[in-house]
């Protein structure tokens, strides 16, 4: 419980701060009805969010685990915190896609726009498995490389999950199975948190 | 009080063996010195101590029980060891006071007005992040949650690296305070040994990952001596020992010997024969230059 109130300061932080700015950015959409960067940015707000979701694991994950493991924590207490906030974070960014869909219809922002309306059509439900994924890949992202592969490794990797966020929109959209995608999502994320987990047992406090 | 026993520990990154079947005993009530060279395996030792890092082989335990995965003999052992402005890939954005409470939440013995009082003391501020402190600053902000930790056994790490001369000797007095009062445990890997010496009542030495000496410091200081006069006559007084360092200077002579004082002042040559201080005797177990 303790590694898990330890870790719920920076994420709720991370989050907070994600969803002040897209609260912002809505704001000024609504003064500015039909701006198109913005409302682009609004529309795309369940990506955005799911990937900064993923990427609140990515801060919890290595960086505050080898913390953590300073203060005495043990690998246990750390891997039952992770799947706690893997579950929490994705339960959040779904939540958020659930709360922008009535946002978006109010202010009509799908009208003529296919990949948004693919977007705010896709369940939250999915977007729950979505997150899950994109966090499991982001986690991976610091656990898996070999040390020295740095940046360029995690800038490709975070690429990839972007690409990965715009997977469930597209197989809604054009393939009309977005469920179906979401439980694939959620079954390879499964298979890479696992990994990321596993890397725990063999990580050293810094 | 429990004690800590390492058994044959082993630690390898990759092909580098860092540990090398360090066997010890901790006992209660000791103030130990940790001694070694730069590379020697302190850091490691302490933090395989703490299970921070896994080990390759070996074994240890804290009153009995194994400490790996051991949630209850964590909460009763802390490192504090050198903190780092940075925190993964950006400036360490940790509040002291968040780092701090941290330190309550997984340590047993937290002492949340010793450690306000010493915060106070070292003059550090609550509200600045870790990443806008000074070197110096770090080392405070470490003694302060090793000693406020009131760990039975505290592992410290280079307490003293960044401090200047006043904040030094300050750290010393709390240490020694500390200890008087509460009777805990604690390991100090330092560097600085002149100023070290004499707070600690046992020395282990590391060497290339193996652990060459544990034993009193008063022991182990008596072990050592100095002789030096004329040449000829440091050389019949060391005839049948084996000097770890010789100097000469003209006809001048000063030789280091593993042996007591006492023993060559026996042979009633007219030589000096001088105890060694500390770091004196670190110097000639870790290989290099003793003073005479």
């Amino acid at each position: 419980m303790k590694v898990i109130r330890f870790y719920a300061r920076p994420a709720l932080e991370i989050l907070s701060v994600e969803m002040l700015a897209l609260a912002l950015v809505g704001a000024v959409n609504l003064v500015w009805k039909g701006g198109g960067l913005l409302t682009g940015y609004v529309a795309a707000a369940p990506v955005v969010f799911s990937w900064s979701a993923a990427a609140v694991m990515m801060q919890l994950s290595e960086v505050y685990a080898r913390l953590v493991l300073s203060f005495g924590a043990t690998r246990r207490q750390i891997t039952v915190a992770l799947v706690f906030w893997w579950f929490a974070t994705a339960g959040l960014a779904a939540l958020q896609a659930g709360l922008f869909r009535p946002l978006i219809a109010f202010l009509n922002l799908s009208e003529g726009r296919d990949f948004i309306n693919a977007i705010y059509q896709t369940p939250a439900l999915s977007w729950f498995f979505l997150t899950l994924l994109a966090n499991s890949v982001l986690m991976l992202s610091v656990f898996l490389p070999p040390r020295g592969w740095g940046l360029a490794g995690r800038v490709i990797l975070n690429c990839l999950v972007l690409l990965v966020e715009m997977m469930l929109p597209i197989a809604n959209h054009i393939l009309g199975w977005p469920f179906q995608a979401g439980v694939l999502c959620s079954v390879l994320g499964g298979a890479l948190l696992v990994a990321s987990l596993l890397k725990i047992q063999w990580l050293d406090a810094e | 009080m429990k004690t800590l026993c390492a058994q044959n520990l082993c630690k390898s990154y990759g092909g580098t063996k860092a540990l090398r079947d360090v066997t010890l005993t901790l006992e209660p009530g000791h103030i130990y010195g940790l001694l070694g060279r730069n590379g020697a395996g302190k850091t490691t030792l302490l933090k395989a101590f703490t299970a921070q890092i896994p080990l390759t082989t070996g074994t240890l335990t804290y009153g009995g029980e194994p400490v790996w995965e051991n949630e209850k003999a964590l909460s009763e052992l802390c490192l504090g060891r050198e903190l780092s402005s940075r925190l993964g890939n950006s400036e360490n954005a940790l509040k002291v006071k968040d780092y701090l409470r941290a330190g309550r939440l997984f340590y047993a013995h937290w002492d949340e007005a010793y450690a306000r009082q010493l915060v106070q003391r070292f003059g550090l501020n609550p509200r600045k992040t870790i990443g806008q402190l000074s070197k110096g600053m770090l080392s405070m902000l470490s003694i302060t949650m090793a000693l406020a930790s009131r760990a039975p056994l505290t592992f410290l790490d280079e307490p003293v690296a960044g401090l200047d001369m006043v904040a030094r000797e300050e750290f010393y007095k709390l240490l020694l305070e500390e200890f008087t009062a509460s009777g805990r445990t604690f390991v100090v890997s330092t560097h600085i040994l002149e100023e070290a010496a004499p707070v600690f009542d046992r020395v282990l030495v590391l060497k290339e990952g193996q652990l060459i000496e544990d034993c009193e410091t008063d022991a182990l200081l008596a072990q050592f001596c100095a002789v030096s006069g004329r040449e000829d006559v440091v050389d019949a007084a060391c005839a049948g020992y084996t000097p770890l360092h010789v100097e000469t200077m003209g006809r001048q002579k000063c030789c280091t010997l593993r042996t007591p004082a006492a023993d060559i002042a026996a042979r009633g040559l007219d030589v000096d024969v001088t105890p060694l201080a500390l770091h004196q005797v670190f110097v000639a177990l870790c290989g290099g230059e003793v003073e005479p």
